[in-house]
């Protein structure tokens, strides 16, 4: 399992759907359908190329395991393959099959938001009927432009345990490395005649599945990263120290940002007659936003070297690099400075290692320091508002490209204010007396980023489809909606629906109940079943104005009492008003964010619980009147 | 020269499209179709298709014929969500002796601002080929400089040597299409006929012999005849949900080679009758020979001494569970058998028609009476009566008769009954193949899948507990099983999932066998639901669905809901001490053809019983039924989820 790749191609917000979307829920059971018994890689650097060996052995112990008797290995043109040994063995060590070169397949393997890249895999399969049965398999990689010497994580699934790994690694005497691990059990170190070998040894044992709000499961594998200390990747450069690395990547940027002549005249006419720097900024960062295209096209080192501004201006179109250059380029144009900032992005935050410089990032973005004010920070695939970094970007390490000062700065963060759900919703009688409900919300952060998306980029029939699956409040079916923007720099957005619910109202005889729309909170396990802390990227704030026409003929005789509390994780507030044959209930929760161990998961759980509580019984009652 | 648009009346059915220019007609666009701002019939849509133009002909090499493909395609992005069509993907296929290439491609972007109608071409140095398998290709490419407003054109060529399959055309896009027109020029040398999907007729078509010069092929002259096919002002091909395929709702026109006719005159007919086809399975090598061998291989190497004194049935059962425990699918669709009886014997796995025929063979050793039934899945479309192709079928399965009675059997789903197909088989019908015969077999079936659910409920001031069983049959059993099997965790989470709290070891599954119900046990625990003094109880607590799966306004294609449902819910509730009955809801009852729902609620001493069930009579529903069918889960939702109601003494 490859956790981090070399290249860099992430558009903001690519379909963050995956918020609304389940996740699989197939929970592990005791006897591990496969079982990586060994793993074996073996890698050597000799005269600046890097030869890789690596064997597995996976035990394949019922049908539901002959899954992993399909084997993918990855390749590119930079990555070369070769040397594909694989056959079975049985229970008792005999080989039973040997794999033919004639049934190795190949096919193109790219991420589902490039165009294209240059990067494959070859597969196979080799399956047996009786089980447990062992697959055996070893391939060798060879590169000789290289940014990591590998990326080590010997897991090939979550469920499958991994008895023995070992990776080695043979340097020549004078060959520097650096390297990180976690999770690993021993590293050796050995002095030969002319090399020093490194042999570190780990093993798995598996992980429960992912839960709501936990940290990024890569933090629990075991891994080695190492990086060359010199490196030769399109320019040569250095991972001595982060500076030096900004050094190597302001030097691939070099040269790149020349403009076309008509380009510069368009710039000219747009922002001749404007003083002020930030406007400028605001009217270039709208024409790059409506002139250009998200397209990623990934070939060799292209995956840190962007394409020129000047291909940017001809097609009007890049990835993050390019359009990041590009923009570079326009804004140095009018005078204006500003800095190639590499992040990893993400809707979960995952923490750069600082104390070892190496590429770890997977976006770029730009920063505009302004001495009038704070820095600007633009997503240039972005077609969001200025100056808004969503929840794929904020609260992020960026590090600063330039020439001898690259540096390291926070993003911004998404506060409490900004990421605010507010729901107005009424619930009245329409012409034909039927109780109708009619939702008024307004939406910042992520379903913020979520909904724009949906909205710019869907056709009419998929939109809808997304709106009325994952939108609308459950139980109820909607009639119409409709979609408000605002000004394009705005970071709200509004979804107005009306929707019929029939169990809002139940009648008992001469009673009747009338349901107070709940939050939709999110779903936590209790403690005793929760095995991952709790990591909250940015806050969560919902706000409810709810207005409840009583039916004519009823009178109220309860309604719940008013509530409020604040812990350290959020808090509730429930107010509930009567005027006339109205009742108004205003309702706020909120929870914090920040990382909460498991050690304080108890507590965390009691306040979302006594929220979920409240929420799920919450009933004003009505009665006829004689 | 051909008008895309007439200038003053922006309405599509007014645009011509004369094709026997538009192939010149690239590169020159008119502010027309620049100013075009939206598709009258369609004022929502992102894009429209402004002329799709394809062209397939014939032409000599040494000693036979390629097919060359020509295709040119204009398109207008109206807004954002449009600019996804100015990135093109051209598929085209390599295997074998079959090398098929992408030519004289071009495509540019017309853009029109500040008073200029810019051009700007496609750099092919910025087309990708991207290998999608061992057999597809595509080539892809973005288009240069497009925003809101643009107009774009691309057009290419494919030569092939592959004339089995003449190119389909789809007329229809997933965004409205003014004018799509598709030409072809046949020689006398292979006869095809057509197909059209989802239309009833073109809006206009022609075949005329080519007035050009006279053609020679080996000795043979002849003219092409030139066949036209074109329609206008499609509307986009809207996907929905509960639909098997939506391949089988786009409207196309299908190609399908039927006569191979040599310069001596001597002919080979490719499409055949129903009948014949049957027969043609028959002899085939991978399908009637291997059934064949399977049988005397059988005969060969199983003792089938032991099935003598066994009844039908339980020959039939041991046959089945025999292959299914020892013989492993490859998860391969297939109608052909992919190696020899012999080398599946060996292997011991291998895709559904080795893993199929080959259990016949084994039914027909023992004497049991088993055919196999040749179908499509539902991902690969419906099959079409009026045309005996055997390439719209992808799969084979087991037909049995036992006592009697008939069976349908799939040998590659361990997990289901011995006489029960796996739902990707339940497509419409299949085509039974037996000598001489033609028989269609219905696969959807009409017997509902049940689930009963019973419930016991004690409810207090302080607490509320429940014991709850639930039994599955059918498909319903079979998703159980092979969603969870034994696995009491998995399942506990679904439960979880759904709203209950389950105490420890409160769970226990009773039966999870193929050929029993799938049935399992458990308890949860809550806190009551108080509200001003009275106690509140959802006899079916989380059982009842809670959200209206049809959810969209309106329908345009069959509601495919798979197979027929019946659920039946039980609820016995003990009134709380100190308090009695103050609520109960009404009984109610529909029963048509479609749908029957029953609710009944009794007081009986300290106890209330309430029974719910409900019957979706139908494993396909029309279209024009939405309505009811989305009144009836309404329906279901409300009674399921009403609540019974105890006052204190």
């Amino acid at each position: 399992m490859q956790t981090m790749t070399n290249n860099i191609y992430i558009k903001s917000h690519v379909f963050c759907l995956v918020l609304f979307l389940f996740l699989s829920a197939r929970s592990y059971s005791q006897i591990p359908e496969a079982i990586l018994t060994t793993q074996h890689t073996s890698a050597s650097v000799k005269n600046e190329k890097l030869t890789i060996l690596r064997s597995y052995e996976i035990l394949i112990n019922n049908r539901d395991g002959d899954k992993y008797a399909k084997v993918s290995i990855p390749y590119s043109k930079l990555n070369k393959v070769s040397n594909i040994e694989a056959f079975i063995k049985d229970i008792h060590g005999t080989i039973i099959k040997k794999l033919k070169a004639s049934e190795i397949t190949a096919r193109s393997e790219m991420q589902d938001f490039s165009l294209y890249e240059d990067s494959y895999v070859k597969e196979f399969t080799l399956l047996h009927n009786v089980h447990p049965y062992t697959i055996c398999y070893q391939y060798e990689e060879q590169q000789s432009s290289f940014l990591y010497i590998d990326d080590w994580t010997p897991v090939i699934n979550r469920e499958v345990p991994t008895l023995n790994a070992t990776l080695s690694l043979e340097v020549p005497k004078h060959y520097k490395i650096n390297y990180y691990s976690q999770h690993i059990d021993s590293l050796k170190t050995d002095t030969l005649e002319n090399t020093i070998q490194y042999t570190w040894r780990t093993k798995y044992t598996t992980l429960p599945e992912p839960e709501i709000y936990s940290p990024d499961i890569s933090n629990y594998y075991p891994t080695v990263l190492i990086v060359p200390e010199k490196f030769n990747y399109d320019k040569t450069g250095s991972f001595k120290t982060w500076k030096e690395y900004g050094n190597w990547q302001y030097s691939l940027l070099a040269g790149l940002n020349v403009l076309p002549e008509s380009e510069k005249m368009k710039i000219n006419s747009l922002v001749s007659g404007v003083t002020d720097k930030k406007e400028m900024v605001r009217i270039l960062y709208h024409y790059l936003q409506d002139e250009t295209r998200y397209v990623n096209v990934t070939i060799e080192t292209g995956g840190m070297k962007p394409y020129s501004a000047e291909y940017v201006a001809v097609n009007k179109y890049g990835d993050c690099k390019a359009l990041s250059n590009y923009f570079k380029a326009i804004l140095n144009y009018v005078g204006i400075n500003s800095i190639y900032a590499k992040v990893y992005a993400g809707d979960v935050v995952r923490k750069v290692n600082l104390k070892f410089p190496s590429q770890q990032f997977n976006h770029v973005i730009l920063c505009v320091p302004l001495q009038s004010s704070d820095s600007l920070w633009l997503d240039c695939t972005s077609d969001g508002p200025f100056n808004h970094l969503g929840t794929f970007t904020q609260n992020r390490e960026a590090f600063l490209v330039e020439n001898n000062n690259s540096y390291f700065t926070n993003t911004p963060r998404l506060s409490k204010e900004n990421v605010l759900v507010s729901r107005h919703i009424k619930i009245q009688k329409d012409s034909t007396n039927k109780m109708i409900t009619k939702f008024r919300n307004t939406y910042k952060g992520e379903y913020f980023d979520a909904l724009s998306d949906v909205s710019k980029s869907l056709d009419e029939s998929s939109k809808s489809k997304v709106i009325v699956n994952h939108l609308i409040e459950k139980g109820f079916a909607i009639n119409d909606y409709k979609i408000k923007s605002y000004h394009r720099d705005s970071d709200y957005i509004s979804l107005n629906y009306s929707a019929t619910n029939e169990r809002l109202f139940q009648s008992y005889g001469n009673e009747q109940l009338i349901k107070v729309i709940p939050f939709s909170l999110p779903n936590f396990k209790n403690s005793k079943v929760r095995k991952f802390p709790v990591q909250l990227n940015y806050p969560i704030n919902n706000s409810d104005t709810l207005e409840y026409d009583i039916p004519t003929g009823y009178s109220i005789s309860s309604i719940p009492q008013n509530v409020s509390f604040n812990t350290i994780y959020g808090g509730y507030s429930a107010k509930y008003e009567q005027k006339d044959h109205q009742i108004q209930v205003v309702k706020n929760f909120y929870i914090n964010s920040g990382n909460y161990p498991l050690e304080q998961y108890k507590e965390f759980y009691e306040f979302v619980k006594k929220i979920m509580d409240i929420e799920s019984n919450c009933y004003i009652v009505t009665k006829k009147q004689d | 020269m051909r008008k895309l648009l007439l200038v003053l009346l922006i309405i599509c059915s007014k645009i011509t499209v004369d094709a026997q220019d538009d192939f010149k007609q690239y590169g020159k666009v008119g502010l027309e179709a620049i100013d075009y701002k939206f598709c009258p019939f369609d004022k929502a849509a992102e894009a429209v298709v402004l002329s799709d133009l394809g062209e397939s002909y014939f032409v000599q090499t040494s000693n036979s014929f390629e097919v060359v493909y020509e295709r040119i395609t204009r398109i207008k992005i109206f807004n954002e969500a449009g600019i996804k069509w100015a990135t093109v993907e051209i598929p085209f296929y390599r295997e074998g002796t079959v090398y098929e290439k992408v030519e004289n491609l071009e495509a540019c972007t017309y853009n029109f601002q500040d008073g200029v109608l810019t051009k700007s071409n496609l750099d092919l140095a910025n087309c990708h080929v991207e290998k999608i398998n061992e057999s597809w290709n595509q080539t892809k490419f973005a288009m240069p400089n497009v925003k809101p407003g643009s107009v774009i054109e691309y057009k290419y060529k494919i030569r092939s040597d592959y004339v089995f399959n003449l190119r389909d055309w789809e007329f229809q896009w997933k965004i409205p299409v003014l004018s799509s027109k598709y030409i072809v020029k046949m020689i006398p040398f292979y006869q095809y006929s057509w197909l059209l999907q989802k239309a009833s007729k073109f809006d206009s078509q022609t075949s005329n012999v080519d007035q050009g010069l006279e053609q020679n092929f080996g000795g043979a002259k002849y003219h092409d005849v030139i066949s036209e096919y074109e329609m206008k002002n499609l509307p986009a091909f809207k996907d929905e949900e509960f639909i098997a395929t939506s391949d089988d709702y786009i409207i196309k026109l299908d190609f399908q080679l039927s006569k191979v006719i040599q310069i001596t005159g001597t002919s080979t007919n490719i499409m055949t009758t129903w009948p014949e086809l049957v027969n043609e399975f028959l002899k085939n090598e991978s399908f009637g020979g291997y059934l064949k061998k399977s049988r005397e291989i059988a005969t060969k190497q199983f003792d089938l001494s032991e099935f003598a004194k066994k009844t039908p049935q339980e020959k039939f059962d041991s046959i089945m569970t025999l292959v299914k425990n020892n013989f492993s699918w490859n998860k391969t669709n297939s109608k052909f058998a992919s190696k020899s009886p012999k080398n599946f014997l060996k292997d011991k796995y291998g895709n559904a028609a080795d893993i199929n025929l080959f259990t016949i063979g084994l039914l027909n050793a023992v004497g049991i009476e088993a055919v196999p039934v040749i179908v499509s899945t539902r991902k690969n479309g419906r099959i079409k009566y009026d045309y005996p192709f055997s390439r719209f079928f992808n799969y084979v399965i087991i037909f049995a008769t036992i006592d009697g009675k008939n069976i349908l059997a799939d040998a590659t789903e361990p997990q289901a009954a011995n006489d029960q197909i796996s739902i990707k088989c339940m497509n419409d019908k299949g085509l039974m193949i037996k000598k001489d015969q033609v028989n269609w077999i219905m696969l959807q079936p009409l017997l509902a899948s049940k689930k009963v659910s019973k419930l016991v409920i004690d409810v207090s001031d302080l607490s509320q507990s429940a014991g709850i069983e639930t039994s599955e049959t059918n498909q319903d059993a079979l998703n159980s099983r092979n969603e969870f099997a034994s696995d009491l965790n998995a399942l506990k989470k679904s439960l979880t999932d759904k709203g209950y709290n389950l105490p420890d070891s409160s769970l226990s599954i009773i039966s999870s066998l193929p050929k029993t119900p799938y049935q399992f046990k458990y308890k949860t625990v809550d806190t009551p639901e108080i509200i001003n003094g009275k106690i509140y109880v959802s006899p079916f607590l989380h059982e009842i669905i809670k959200d209206n799966p049809m959810k969209q306004p309106t329908r345009t294609y069959p509601i495919d809901m798979t197979y027929p449902t019946k659920r039946t819910y039980y609820s016995v509730i003990n009134s709380p001490k100190g308090y009695k009955v103050d609520f109960v809801p009404e009984k109610i009852r529909i029963d048509n053809d479609l749908f029957e729902m029953d609710y009944n609620a009794i007081v009986d001493d300290n106890k209330v019983v309430v029974s719910f069930s409900y019957y979706f009579k139908l494993p396909v529903y029309n279209a024009v039924d939405y309505g009811k069918i989305k009144y009836y889960f309404n329906e279901i939702i409300k009674k399921g989820n009403e609540k019974i109601s105890f006052v204190k003494n």
